[in-house]
């Protein structure tokens, strides 16, 4: 193991997932001598000993276990815990909420290897044991097509020597440090690549309302790093708003304040809403009527969104919505 | 204590004669155990269906009333759905309920349908046992839920007698 090629780190939060991921790591077909695994947790013993102390990868010293890091458990905190405590010349990350392909590590580390210095992007897609999930309104999962632009954890890879280059993930960031990490990277000239061959498959989970609203709230932390790196501005509908429906959401919503005085012009201003709203489930009378019901729903997320994003922006003084 | 026990096996499967319930209770009467076949009706679930919700949601009020009715001692189950209906059941009665699974987990289909993850976690952790009906069942239920659960052949009536017992 101490000349493994390549160590994987996982931050770890939902034990259930992570022993799912385990189970698909266990099938890789990188040799086992080529990688380490790293968990970086805050589970007690108990969790620890039920979820993981009986797993083929706990046998050996194949999987280490890193407690929880000094200040708390954010991910950007564990991330810098588990790569800190790697042992390989490339560290591959990704979620306990992801299941890799088999030769998901194998083709990361062959594009790495080709490219040399470089950070490498695999392919996240909705895992396809889990499409049905998609029929329920609040839905949270992630889809990739690499390189893409905000680098996300779940399934990257960088060269031990670059995280220590760059001091790691930045830890005051709350939400978006994997996107702040890509893109120092890249000020100091090493380029994003795309290997769309290393596919992770990641879960499809279905939340209630409020679970939906509570869970997307810490988004308002990503106007620290885009104060940070104002050319994520440029991802931005208008400059302003991170995602287009932020926008339409308001337009809609001036659409009914507005709708006594203009009666004319509020169905406009709702339409660049409700279009994409009820198109998305297809355009069967079934599937519109399925979308129509979510709307109200969907709209109060995207409002709620909307305004953690606004309480974000006056924290860290600069407008992103 | 077999003689007094009286003991739900919820039925899962209507159309098929050789299910792990009908076995049990086969061999539940040869030990001389009062156990009873409970099949519920169900409400449609087609819309249910349609919207890919678990797994026969409509059972769940059936299945509830027939255990209310039934002033059964223990509430064995066969699918994540007849547990949660079960452990409703037991909430109010104080009463054990002991799952099995009907099949081996897979991860194709442990979290497939919307619902089905959660009240296969709920079953698992809040029943009072976890029985496997063989060991691959067992080695899956390991795998892909962290339960060890008990492993006993559905031929095996004086063994389930005895956990049920235990369990009273």
């Amino acid at each position: 193991v101490s000349e493994a090629r390549v160590s994987v780190v996982v931050a770890a939060s939902r034990p259930l997932r992570l022993r799912w991921l385990l189970n698909a790591l266990e099938e890789q077909t990188l040799p086992a001598a080529d990688w380490e695994l790293v968990v970086v947790h805050g589970f007690d013993r108990a969790t620890v000993a039920r979820y993981l102390g009986d797993h083929p990868l706990a046998s050996g010293a194949r999987m280490r276990l890193v407690g929880p890091p000094a200040g708390g458990g954010t991910p950007a905190r564990q991330r810098n815990a588990g790569w800190r405590a790697a042992r390989a010349p490339l560290v591959a990350f990704t979620d306990d909420d992801c299941r890799p392909e088999p030769d998901w590590l194998e083709r990361l580390v062959a594009r790495a290897d080709a490219l040399g210095d470089a950070v490498v992007q695999g392919a996240t897609r909705p895992d396809p044991l889990e499409r049905d999930i998609f029929a329920a309104p609040h839905v949270h999962t992630l889809e990739v097509d690499p390189p893409g632009r905000f680098a996300q954890t779940c399934n990257i890879l960088y060269p031990r020597e670059l995280l220590e280059r760059l001091g790691g993930f930045d830890e005051r960031a709350i939400v978006g440090e994997d996107i702040d990490l890509s893109l120092r990277a890249q000020e100091v000239g090493i380029p994003l690549q795309g290997e769309p061959a290393a596919v992770v498959n990641h879960a499809v989970e279905a939340h209630t309302l409020p679970e939906f609203i509570r869970r997307n709230l810490r988004w308002r932390h990503l106007a620290y790093v885009v104060a940070r790196h104002p050319s994520l501005r440029s991802d931005c509908a208008l400059g302003v708003f991170w995602k287009p429906s932020h926008l339409t959401v308001l337009l809609a919503l001036a659409g009914v304040a507005g709708a006594r005085r203009a009666p004319a012009v509020a169905p406009l201003l709702a339409l660049p809403y409700l279009i994409p709203e009820l198109m998305r489930r297809g355009g069967r009378p079934v599937d519109v009527a399925v979308a129509a019901a979510e709307v109200p729903g969907r709209a109060v997320n995207e409002l709620a969104e909307v305004i953690a994003m606004a309480a974000g922006s006056a924290r860290y003084r600069t407008l992103v919505l | 204590v077999s003689g007094r026990l009286r003991i739900a096996l919820l039925d899962h499967d209507l159309d098929s004669g050789t299910t792990l319930a009908r076995r049990l209770a086969e061999a539940l009467a040869k030990a001389g155990a009062d156990a009873e076949l409970v099949r519920p009706g169900r409400l449609p679930d087609a819309p249910f269906r349609l919207r890919k919700i678990g797994d026969a949601p409509g059972r769940v009020p059936g299945t509830l009333l027939a255990l209310a009715r039934g002033a059964y001692d223990v509430a064995h189950a066969f699918t994540a759905q007849d547990a949660v209906a079960a452990l409703a059941w037991a909430r109010a009665t104080r009463r054990p309920v002991v799952f099995s699974p009907p099949e081996p987990l897979t991860r194709a289909n442990v979290a497939d349908r919307r619902l089905r993850l959660a009240l296969l976690r709920l079953a698992l952790e809040r029943s009072s046992a976890v029985v496997a009906a063989d060991e691959p069942t067992a080695a899956s239920l390991r795998r892909w839920m962290a339960v060890d659960p008990h492993v006993l052949a559905p031929d095996a009536g004086p063994e389930h007698l005895a956990l049920y017992a235990e369990l009273r």
